[in-house]
């Protein structure tokens, strides 16, 4: 490899320059469409399926897909590419099951937000489920916002050629400063449309990149034959894996799908499709997006194995096989979409947080800003402070929120995913169960974690238990000191602190540290709620 | 010199899933577009 000159590292820093202008241009003329509340959080439920389809599958998918997934196949060989039917498996329940029913729903009760379908679905006279699912958002949303603002500094420092310590404080600065004023200016439809440009950018870039290099080696045949070279291994499904190895492996690619449900940045994108028309289209786009990202990704990972065998990061070869292969323009737009996967992803879960904070809780909590005009100015600001929150964090790296990060994706599946596949069917639920779901879903989640996670951890593993009853213990007595909890309540959380005890005590009894946490937490949560729902139902039923 | 083969399960997950998988969806958007225009 050869370092960049400075001629190529001036065309990149312009096409980049052009392409961060082209996302404040759609934030523009995105704020130019948005006139309240409804307009801010929802995009007034006017989006076609292209915009909801490709916003959707490319905020669900961060820098994940461009790095991370790359650097799977390029170190495992095929069977890194088994997070792909994990994934696929979660894009199938989201379109086709919780799309259509969701957006329906959504209409019905007119709620907002993920958090305003839950607590309008099972009923909240006190606030409990609201706070509850807000503290689930925010304790997430801002950890990994803050992560990926870290990241897309990094990314920004290294393709704008910025050194040092200082250059990635620059990059933070960039990155963070385009992505909030276009989401606090265009709300939701600044959000959907930027990521519809960059998931067709995303898309573009992992589709023409492993065609270019596989024709620059002769053909797929020669990257069967470069790849058996190496290790014959690089070429079967299981990677040289066997027994429970293989199996807790596959069980867990597949269990990433578990999570999609759950995700609130990627789910609203559903309800603000316009009509169930565009639902069904943008569930065939959504589809092919995913595919060809996804077996783009991973086809890159296995010509990069070929082209780059000795890199120290397998997770850096998309980015230095578009500077060894292409034109600097073109290497300057494959590394956009890789910024663009990113971004995509911050501006998503920053509207959320912020939605959580302006609309969940000064709106219907607090019973302020009532007004649409009123909605809309809060909602800007708020998007504003959480953006410059989420910089600050970054540029800080407080250890702490980047913590956090660790549960994310499956804290928000398991304590979110079974409550809106539940909320989705007929009965058989209640607010109670919702609460205890919830919590269980995200206990089990940190539980199981940090066991698997044992072996470097010990001391955090051993202080679950005390975690576990600190917490539950906190929570009963703010419930009692405000008066919201009731008999119901009560028992929720006690039920989600023994389950995520005994989740505690099975993953060291049975050895389970190979399984997925999510899996165990996905349908532990799922059994809680309606178990306690069953012991607890609410008479006064909501109807849907 | 020895020459390098797919394994059966690799086969699967490198094409032949992805390619069901889009024909499955696609069949399944026809079809559905069909049945939306029936008056």
């Amino acid at each position: 490899m050869t370092p960049p000159d400075s001629g190529t590292v001036l065309t990149v820093a312009a096409v980049m320059t052009l392409y961060l202008g082209v996302l404040l241009a759609i934030g523009w003329r995105a704020a130019r469409r948005t006139h309240g509340g409804e307009d801010f959080h929802l995009a007034g439920r006017s989006l076609g399926a292209w915009a909801a389809g490709i916003s959707s599958t490319a905020s669900s998918e961060s820098g994940w897909v461009t790095l991370g997934a790359v650097g799977m196949t390029w170190t495992h060989g095929v069977s890194g590419l088994w997070f792909a039917p994990g994934c696929l498996l979660g894009y199938l329940v989201n379109l086709y099951f919780v799309a259509p029913r969701l957006r329906k729903l959504s209409e019905e009760q007119g709620s907002l937000t993920l958090t305003d379908v839950i607590t309008r679905r099972w009923g909240d006279p006190r606030h409990v489920l609201r706070t509850t699912s807000v503290a689930i958002i925010l304790l997430s949303m801002m950890g990994y916002v803050a992560a990926q603002m870290t990241a897309a500094g990094k990314a920004f420092s290294s393709t704008l050629g910025l050194e040092g310590h200082g250059g990635y404080l620059l990059g933070v600065l960039i990155g963070a400063a385009v992505i909030t004023a276009v989401t606090s200016l265009g709300g939701f439809r600044g959000v959907a449309w930027t990521d519809l440009f960059q998931g067709l950018l995303v898309a573009a870039a992992l589709l023409i990149l492993p065609a270019w290099a596989i024709l620059k080696l002769g053909g797929f045949g020669a990257v069967i034959q470069g790849l058996g070279r190496l290790d014959p291994d690089l070429l079967t499904a299981t990677g040289g894996m066997a027994g429970p190895a293989l199996w807790g492996f596959i069980v867990g690619e597949l269990g990433i799908g578990l999570g999609y449900p759950g995700m609130p940045h990627v789910i609203t994108r559903y309800m603000a499709a316009r009509d169930q028309h565009e639902v069904r289209r943008l569930q065939l786009i959504a589809m092919l997006w995913g595919v060809a990202v996804f077996w783009g990704a991973g086809v890159i990972g296995l010509v990069g194995k070929v082209m780059f065998p000795t890199l120290a990061d397998g997770e850096q070869t998309l980015m230095v096989m578009a500077r060894e292969l292409l034109h600097p323009v073109f290497a300057g737009l494959i590394l956009a979409a890789v910024i663009s996967a990113i971004l995509s992803t911050v501006s998503s879960q920053l509207l959320v947080a912020a939605s959580a904070v302006s609309y969940d809780i000064v709106e219907e909590v607090m019973g302020r800003a009532a007004d649409d005009r009123r909605s809309l100015v809060l909602g800007r600001w708020t998007v504003a402070v959480v953006g410059l929150i989420g910089m600050l964090l970054a540029l800080t790296e407080v250890r702490l929120v980047f913590w956090f990060v660790l549960f994310a994706w499956s804290g928000l599946g398991a304590s979110f995913g079974p409550l809106v596949l539940l909320s989705l069917r007929r009965g058989g639920m209640s607010r109670y169960g919702a609460l205890a779901g919830m919590l269980t879903g995200f206990g089990v989640t940190v539980a199981w974690k940090l066991g698997r996670g044992m072996a470097d951890n010990p001391e955090a593993f051993a202080r679950v238990p005390f975690m576990v009853l600190a917490s539950a213990a906190a929570i009963l007595l703010l419930g009692q000191l405000t008066r919201r909890f009731g008999v119901g309540d009560f028992a929720a959380v006690l039920a989600a602190a023994v389950v995520t005890l005994a989740a505690w005590w099975l993953v060291q009894r049975w050895g389970l540290h190979n399984l997925y946490e999510l899996v165990p937490a996905f349908f532990l949560a799922g059994g809680t709620a309606l178990a306690v729902a069953a012991a607890f139902p609410d008479r006064e039923k909501v109807r849907t | 010199m020895e020459t390098h083969h797919l394994s059966l399960g690799a086969h699967l997950l490198l094409w032949v899933f992805p390619l069901v998988l889009v024909t499955g969806v696609v069949i399944e958007a026809v079809l559905a577009a069909r049945k939306e225009r029936q008056p």
